[in-house]
């Protein structure tokens, strides 16, 4: 047991004196708190800039006459369209599904100079862009019409959906971002460690010690995991740092709303994702007699994830049997978690999953270990 | 045996096969898809002897290394390092082997001080004794100096003689040599010569896989010749080398089997 635990002692110290594994280690995690922190902004800049030759459809009900030239809305900006009270609820509806950008509700027999009980209800929509940005301009309006004569109330009112276009757009790029940077940080040491050891003849020389041959797969795989649930860690950080600034309080309410069991459904998906992994490469890394030739072969493989990940942009993904297929169960469960709407089952099935694939790759691994074959490399 | 010598190396009929890929099937215009690497081959080596493998490319010599290293197993046949059969006592036979190849490259991110303590705890040797090997071996290469040294760092002699180090950390009795001056300058190339024959001053044995004949001349006591997995010739290198060199009587013999001139 002494050896085995040498083993795993020379791989975390090999690991922890090569910058360049470190840097490829942890690269992944910080890259994925820049970039995402960096398509927050864009995704947030995307959001509020409309097209300067746009036309808000704005929906009024109640209005008094000449509402426009008294809050000083530019004509050519806006379409105004005054409706019966029987209307309403399907312009609400409109507003929702983003085919119209705002509703102004006034009380009957409303005036800007006031009177009893004079309001107006702002509906939008934070989910479209235009809309967005005409309650941001009429609410500008109105705030100036309030600061001159303060004598009516504005209640605004956000029908966005919980399909949130922020949240959808970021569930359909996130899984494939995480998992190939997840894909890329093992890449970087386990054909070093595996390949790398065959390439050198170390591994021969190490084969010929009175060390049996699985505690030395088992001492390769410990060591691995760990510096992959490092990597699996730093990910998760760089994901729980950026995802507030992606989808919090910039975006609106209910977004930045990823609570700690989204958080912990991530941290679940991240490790055995990263087990699973470091697995599948080692098992590659094996069959290869050099860094080159493993690299070469985790190529096709970085591809696959790519794929699969994609998928999940179309849809799918409604039966938990979908979460039994590796790789596209994890993007299936970010796509779900980054959307706020994972399924709590689905994300049960895919950790699970994943450690048993780890698990049994680890086994194969080991016994590829006591094959001649592969081990001469002949 | 003969009366009163002691053989460290007993090697009785080994055989192993190969299965070609359909890749080398092709290449080698073999039909059946076997090849027999290894036919036969019994040999032994001494205590206190310098045994010689000689044969050309695809003889057979690295897969019978790796044979009596462990590395894998024969068909048919076994052989004995100190007693230990390689077949049913593996783990007692690497115990007593050293095994270095030319293709052995040690991670040039450690130290030879780091890689020569992680292979001693892999052979279970204790503190005391790997610093007292240690000093002994760090001094005879001039590694002392260069102990706390990246390998990347290193001189190809100077990665050559920490690789010899570290197959040398548990004090094996029988140690196997491939290639070991393969792309070595002369001098160093000496120096490893010079301590394969103070290993054998000391009583070990060593089997030695090369193409110097010069090399085989100067520091083996026996040499066996492989040809297409066979032995094809054995025997006292000076007896050999009473009419002819090596080198002349490893090219008759060759063109003999082979019926070329």
């Amino acid at each position: 047991m002494k050896e085995f635990w040498t083993i795993v002692k020379k791989e975390l110290s090999r690991f922890f004196h090569d910058k360049r594994l470190m840097i490829a280690l942890f690269l992944p995690g910080i890259l994925i708190y820049i970039v995402y922190s960096l398509i927050g902004g864009g995704l947030i800049d995307g959001l509020t800039s409309v097209d300067e030759n746009y036309e808000y459809k704005l929906y009024t009900l109640n209005a008094p006459s000449g509402f426009s030239t008294e809050l000083g809305l530019d004509d050519e900006k806006w379409k105004i369209v005054e409706i019966q009270a029987n209307d309403a609820e399907k312009i609400k509806a409109k507003i929702q599904d983003k085919t119209a950008d705002l509703y102004l509700e006034f009380t009957p027999a409303f005036d800007f100079s006031g009177g009893e009980g004079a309001g107006i209800a702002v509906y939008y929509n934070t989910a479209k862009t235009e809309s967005s940005a005409a309650y941001s301009l009429l609410g500008a309006l109105l705030s100036v019409k309030q600061f001159d004569a303060p004598k009516f109330s504005t209640l605004p009112v956000d029908l966005v959906q919980e399909d949130d276009m922020a949240a959808m757009l970021f569930s359909s790029v996130g899984p494939m971002l995480v998992l190939t940077f997840l894909f890329t940080g093992c890449a970087s040491i386990a054909p070093e460690s595996i390949a790398g050891e065959k390439e050198r003849g170390t591994f021969a020389t190490m084969l010929v010690t009175p060390v049996k041959r699985n505690r030395i797969a088992l001492g390769k795989i410990l060591s691995l995991s760990i510096l992959s649930v490092l990597s699996g860690l730093c990910s998760f950080l760089g994901l729980t740092l950026s995802l507030p600034k992606l989808m919090g309080s910039q975006v609106g309410s209910g977004l930045g709303a990823y609570g700690f069991g989204d958080y912990m459904m991530l941290l679940g998906i991240v490790i055995s994702s990263v087990l699973l992994i470091v697995s599948i490469i080692s098992v590659v890394s094996t069959l290869a007699n050099s860094v080159k030739e493993a690299t070469s072969m985790v190529g096709p493989l970085t591809l696959l994830v790519v794929v699969l990940s994609i998928l999940t942009m179309f849809g799918g993904g409604e039966g938990w049997y979908w979460y039994l297929i590796p790789i596209y169960n994890s993007a299936l469960a970010l796509s779900g978690i980054f959307s706020l709407s994972a399924p709590l089952l689905g994300v049960i099935v895919s950790t699970v999953v994943n450690l048993i694939y780890a698990v049994l790759l680890s086994v194969l691994l080991a016994k590829m270990f006591d094959s001649e074959r592969i081990i001469s490399g002949s | 045996m003969e009366q009163g010598v002691e053989n460290v190396l007993v090697a009785r009929d080994l055989k192993k096969t190969f299965k070609l890929s359909r890749k080398q099937k092709k290449l080698e215009k073999n039909p059946t898809g076997l090849k027999v690497a290894v036919d036969g081959l019994s040999f032994s080596a001494r205590r206190g002897e310098i045994y010689g493998l000689l044969g050309p490319n695809g003889a057979g010599k690295t897969t019978t290394l790796r044979m009596l290293a462990t590395l894998i197993k024969p068909d048919e046949g076994d052989a004995e390092i100190n007693g230990y059969s390689v077949l049913k006592q593996p783990d007692g036979a690497r115990a007593q082997i050293g095994f270095l190849t030319s293709e052995l490259k040690p991670d040039e991110f450690f130290t030879p001080n780091y890689m020569f303590d992680f292979f001693s705890a892999l052979h279970g040797v204790d503190e005391r004794t790997r610093e007292e090997r240690k000093a002994d071996l760090f001094k005879r290469f001039g590694i002392d100096e260069f102990a706390e040294t990246k390998i990347a760092e290193l001189s190809t002699g100077m990665k050559q003689k920490t690789s010899i180090a570290i197959s040398l950390v548990h004090d094996p009795e029988f140690i196997i040599f491939d290639e070991p001056t393969n792309g070595l300058d002369v001098l160093t190339a000496k120096a490893v010569t010079d301590f394969l024959l103070e290993l054998k001053a000391r009583g070990k044995t060593i089997l030695l896989s090369t193409h110097i004949f010069s090399l085989v001349e100067k520091i083996c006591d026996r040499v066996g010749v492989i040809i297409d997995g066979k032995m094809a010739l054995e025997g006292e290198v000076k007896e050999l080398v009473k009419e002819k060199n090596l080198e002349e009587v490893f090219f008759d013999l060759y063109a003999e089997r082979k019926g070329e001139k």
